[in-house]
């Protein structure tokens, strides 16, 4: 097995599940991180086992905020895409906050509204879809999933409070 | 909709925002994007997608299979073999110029034999000649040819070249796609087209003569 090989096969996973935390879209997801390793193919660059991760992340953040860049801002909207690129700036490494918002989604959510909550989020349900699901209306589930976000808000932000 | 959107209760409104964004205005969506609260409310949206995204199943061995093929996994350690092969190209063609010029030489001397003996076989020998040129060219034209980081366009282009059609690229971006392709022009065009079409992005149709990137 060459370096390079030995590389991709060791960094692709966690390259793709980063790519597709901020694209949402495993197609794209997959040619952004394609994209990073010829890069890295075509220059010859020779990745040192100690930072190949992170340079390699940095390189698939980029591409993916590219790519949003582009985009319009209904369409960074549609696709719950982030208004300022920055936000993704320093949250290369996601394993804490997953950690923490999971937390919080189990302890500081009611079990009505994390229900609905991970409905929407987990299942990819859209409110219509849900409201129907629970027999309730759309609106009901505006306000619960507003209420989510707000505590949620409060849990990982608390100094913004 | 209110004239000012705001009046609304701001966490419903992001909820709403992030799930029927089509049910607001340019406007509004500026409007409310541009309010600190609506805003922070959005971008907790977007932190919580970005760390609970259902984990890929990634079959690396796979992805790995598909990067290899697209960038020739080899490309760097062959790099010496292909200048081994370029300047046996140009032996070859050096000898291919010697051959042509000796056998220009053998026709002129032919031609000039016929016709002092019988013009009726000075014809039949040039067509058989002319035919057997003829075999040369297509022989050397049907090799097996490998395209490396090639553009999808260009590679068209070879193609539409050698199968005596048109081409017509209806998409640039994925006219610019870089490919590996070992080419077997014994192939039919709908044949190198499918194979072609296996590729990610790639989608090319073969219709009335015409070769069309799309």
């Amino acid at each position: 097995m060459t370096h390079f090989e030995d590389i991709f096969r060791k960094h692709y996973g966690y390259l793709l599940v980063m790519a597709n935390g901020i694209l949402h879209d495993p197609e794209e997801s997959r040619d952004v991180v394609s994209e990073a390793f010829a890069a890295v193919w075509e220059q010859g660059r020779e990745l040192h086992p100690n930072t190949a991760r992170q340079y390699l992340a940095v390189c698939v953040r980029n591409s993916c905020l590219k790519r949003i860049a582009r985009l319009q801002l209904r369409e960074r909207v549609a696709r719950l895409y982030p208004i300022e690129l920055s936000l993704f700036a320093t949250d290369i490494d996601r394993e804490d906050r997953v950690q923490l918002i999971e937390q919080a989604i189990e302890t500081q959510l009611d079990d009505y509204t994390r229900t609905i909550f991970k409905m929407c989020y987990l299942d990819k349900k859209t409110h219509r879809e849900v409201a129907q699901c629970l027999g309730i209306s759309i609106k009901a589930v505006d306000k619960r999933i507003g209420k989510a976000l707000r505590i949620l808000r409060e849990t990982l932000n608390p100094k913004q409070q | 909709m209110n004239d000012n959107i705001l009046n609304t209760d701001r966490e419903e409104l992001v909820a709403r925002l992030i799930d029927r964004p089509e049910s607001f205005t340019d406007k509004q969506l500026e409007q409310i994007l541009a309010d600190d609260e609506c805003r922070a409310l959005y971008d907790t949206a977007i932190q919580v997608m970005h760390s609970i995204e259902p984990k890929l199943e990634t079959n690396v061995e796979a992805e790995w299979n598909r990067f290899s093929m697209l960038h020739s996994r080899y490309r760097r350690s062959q790099r010496k073999w292909w200048k081994v092969a370029a300047m046996l190209a140009v032996v070859l063609m050096s000898g291919l110029a010697y051959a042509t010029i000796q056998h220009m030489k053998q026709e002129t001397w032919s031609e000039q034999k016929a016709t002092e003996s019988i013009v009726s076989d000075d014809t039949t020998t040039k067509t058989t000649e002319n035919k057997q040129d003829t075999m040369q060219v297509q022989t050397s034209i049907a090799q097996p040819r490998t395209f490396e980081n090639t553009s999808l366009d260009l590679l068209v282009g070879v193609l539409a070249e050698h199968y005596g059609m048109r081409v017509q690229v209806m998409n640039d971006e994925a006219g610019q796609l870089r490919l590996y392709y070992e080419w077997n022009p014994a192939l039919s065009i709908e044949q190198v087209v499918d194979q072609l079409n296996t590729f990610e992005k790639v989608n090319i149709t073969v219709n009335d003569h015409t070769l069309t990137i799309e």
